[in-house]
């Protein structure tokens, strides 16, 4: 059970201490955000300051169907990515001769990148529905990854990416048809880089039940059929889907690294900088700094114990003092999460995520009787654990029988 | 759909070759007997070909079905290698007259031993153990895998479709691919769904199904064999109910655990079989090596 750093905007030293702590156990950097030379210089620096940790390169090519868009923000993908990144659109790419050219650019670029431990496809976002022209197209990219890798001779692990929003998830008969259709290809790569958009914003920081039902049921089947799963912007989610079979998840240290959406590409929509958080493991959330200043001698549940608490000081309101920190608070509580549950086998997993969110409504329940008022409620519990549910009864897995 | 069986001496005039000759089995238009050919024991088929008015564009169309998928089952085995599927045998495919009808005869070599349905139902024979289960779903499964590298999906995996032969070096052996499914060839069937409806994929009552079958399919059937003949109880289907009802079961009800009903055999067995049962075709375990690894194969 891996987590990995979700690269983006002003990673500054953070991959690095994520590493140094061994929190992390690789890193996925986006193009958009870091100049070639500069992701050339660090790939370099990690792979020879960490050996074994996996450093994976998303392409983002999802983007490339707005590059166009007057406003969009492309960032390097434009300037330094320019060996693959292109504007598409939809009708070019329905030709498959199109697609294995656009595989072969990507997988060139991430070939000419020798430390990457990893080859990711590039693919386009399925926007609506798997019984859509998008899917088509989708699949087209999936059902060829390994093929043209395999044509260019790469050996290090290919993965197909899978980018599809929360919307086109809930159509549960196309997904289970298009989930048959990737789970027996003839040429399958090794693993599949999964992105589960989001409209953006707060509120998609925790789905709908049925869209982590969904979204556990692909980490089951894919890793069930042998392949390796790694969850990109899964965030606090992370641990169930880890749980449902994935390999990794990823998060990163701004609201936009914690979520999939291609709203971040959109233009700017204004808004403060946020509050600085402190992911709670009790609570299976994040609260804000002064929401943990106000509880932590209160509900000193809500602190995790661990070693990053400290960056979180009583003496300066509980407010953290680099910007590194918060996401360093993340990494470890996610690493300890997936530490409770990596030792157990499936059903098991799923009953101890059960039971810590029946404990996370017990501590809200203390939290109520204070007079703090959180921003965000514990809506997020029913959520996950009714997705926990109709994951397993989808899954038929038992979770009453307890051994 | 009968056979209509000759008596054994007008096959005997048939076949001059044919010294010994005893009815086994019958099934649709085919009839399945063992024979003694030049002195070979074989498993001697004969497939029953109607005659059709040629207006009766729809009987023209059925019996000519009938003709492909019996040169169809022929070329698979002709392709395949594997000791778990049953090889031809020394009478190559031919057109025969017996008494005025038309059939076409072959052989399969004869295999000793008893299929699993009347091992399963003889009420006197032990439950296997997990080794020998274990044995019959490395055998179902290096079959499975033969099948699909040619775009095959045998389609019907049962008991009465398997035998035990008693022989360590090939333990168990599939029989019969009257139904395959080729997923690189023309349909031959349109609008019905050959099948054995108590061993019946759920992805087949899909109207689509020709479009996305896959080995996969064979998987289901493969652990629903083995569950039956492992609990000698069916998990889904009762006897002497409508097939419709079946069916409908093999659509909609999750089978109980392996376990519930072997309470002897490994969690991680039962575990594998449970999966292997799963209504979704992506939500059981595809992948043919790993399952292999995972039961010692």
């Amino acid at each position: 059970m891996k987590i990995f750093a979700q690269q983006g905007f002003a990673e500054s030293d953070k991959v690095k201490l994520g590493f140094d702590k061994n929190f992390i156990d690789g890193v996925i950097y986006s193009p958009r955000h870091t100049k070639i030379d500069v992701l050339k210089e660090r790939l370099g620096a990690y792979s020879a300051g960490y050996p074994g940790k996996e450093l994976l390169f998303d392409p983002q090519f999802y983007a490339s169907l707005h590059a166009d868009e007057a406003d969009w923000r492309m960032g390097y993908l434009d300037e330094d990515y320019e060996a693959y990144f292109k504007c598409h659109n939809k009708s070019t790419l329905e030709r498959e001769s199109k697609v294995r050219e656009c595989l072969a650019n990507v997988i060139k670029f991430q070939q000419g990148q020798t430390k990457l431990t990893g080859i990711i496809g590039p693919n386009i976002l399925i926007s609506r529905s798997f019984d859509s022209r998008e899917a088509v197209i989708s699949k087209n990219f999936i059902r060829n990854t390994a093929e043209v890798a395999a044509d260019l001779k790469e050996k290090r692990p290919v993965y197909a990416t899978l980018a599809v929003s929360y919307q086109a998830l809930a159509d549960r008969t196309a997904f289970d048809e298009f989930l048959n259709e990737i789970t027996a290809l003839e040429t399958p790569p090794d693993g599949f880089y999964l992105l589960i958009s989001t409209n953006g914003g707060d509120a998609g920081e925790f789905f709908s039940s049925v869209t982590i039902a969904n979204w556990m049921v692909l980490n089951y089947s894919l890793s069930l059929n042998g392949f390796k799963v790694i969850n990109g912007y899964s965030d606090i989610l992370s641990p169930l889907l880890l749980s449902a079979g994935g390999t990794a998840g990823a998060t990163g240290w701004f609201a936009n690294l914690r979520n999939f959406s291609l709203a971040s590409f959109e233009p700017p929509k204004g808004g403060r900088r946020p509050l600085p958080r402190y992911l709670s493991n009790a609570l299976l959330n994040r609260i804000t700094a002064p929401e943990l200043d106000q509880l932590r001698n209160t509900v000193p549940q809500i602190l995790n114990g661990l070693s990053t608490d400290a960056h979180y000081p009583i003496a300066d309101g509980s407010i953290p003092g680099e910007t590194s920190h918060e996401v360093l608070q993340t990494w470890e509580s996610l690493k300890n999460l997936n530490g409770k549950l990596s030792a157990l086998g499936m059903p098991d997993r799923l009953r101890a995520l059960l039971k810590m969110i029946d404990n996370a409504a017990t501590v809200y329940a203390k939290i109520s009787k204070t007079v703090t008022q959180l921003q965000y409620g514990s809506e997020h519990l029913a959520e996950m654990a009714e997705g926990i549910y109709l994951f397993a009864r989808r899954s038929t897995i038992n979770l009453e029988d307890v051994k | 759909m009968t056979f209509q069986k000759p008596t054994e001496e007008l096959i005997k005039k048939a076949f001059p070759e044919i010294t010994e000759l005893s009815f086994i089995a019958s099934g649709g238009f085919k009839g399945v007997y063992k024979a003694k050919l030049n002195g070979n024991l074989q498993a001697l088929k004969l497939i029953n070909v109607p005659e059709v008015p040629l207006a009766d564009a729809e009987s023209v169309r059925m019996r000519d079905e009938l003709i492909r998928r019996v040169e169809r089952e022929i070329e698979i085995l002709k392709k395949c290698k594997s000791e778990c599927i049953v090889k031809l045998g020394v009478l190559s495919p031919c057109g025969k007259d017996i008494e005025g009808k038309k059939f076409i005869a072959y052989s399969e070599e004869f295999l000793e031993g008893k299929n699993l349905w009347d091992l399963l139902r003889d009420a006197t024979s032990p439950k296997p153990s997990e080794e020998e289960l274990k044995t019959l779903l490395r055998a179902l499964l290096e079959a499975i895998k033969e099948f699909w590298q040619y775009g095959i999906i045998h389609r019907d995996i049962k008991p009465c479709n398997i035998i035990k032969t008693g022989n360590a070096a090939r333990p168990f052996v599939l029989l019969d691919l009257g139904i395959a499914f080729s997923r690189v060839d023309t349909p031959l069937t349109q609008g019905w769904t050959p099948a054995t409806y108590r061993y019946f994929a759920p992805e087949m009552a899909n109207p689509s199904f020709r479009d996305s079958l896959d080995y996969r399919a064979d998987l289901y059937t493969s652990a629903l064999t083995v569950y039956e003949y492992a609990a000698k109880v069916h998990p889904l289907a009762k006897d002497f109910e409508d097939p419709i009802v079946t069916v409908s079961r093999a659509v909609r009800v999750p089978p109980a655990s392996l376990k519930s009903v072997r309470q002897d055999l490994s969690d991680d067995f039962c575990d594998l079989i449970d999966k292997l049962l799963n209504k979704i075709p992506a939500l059981r375990p595809g992948n043919i090596a790993m399952l292999m690894k995972r039961i010692g194969g």
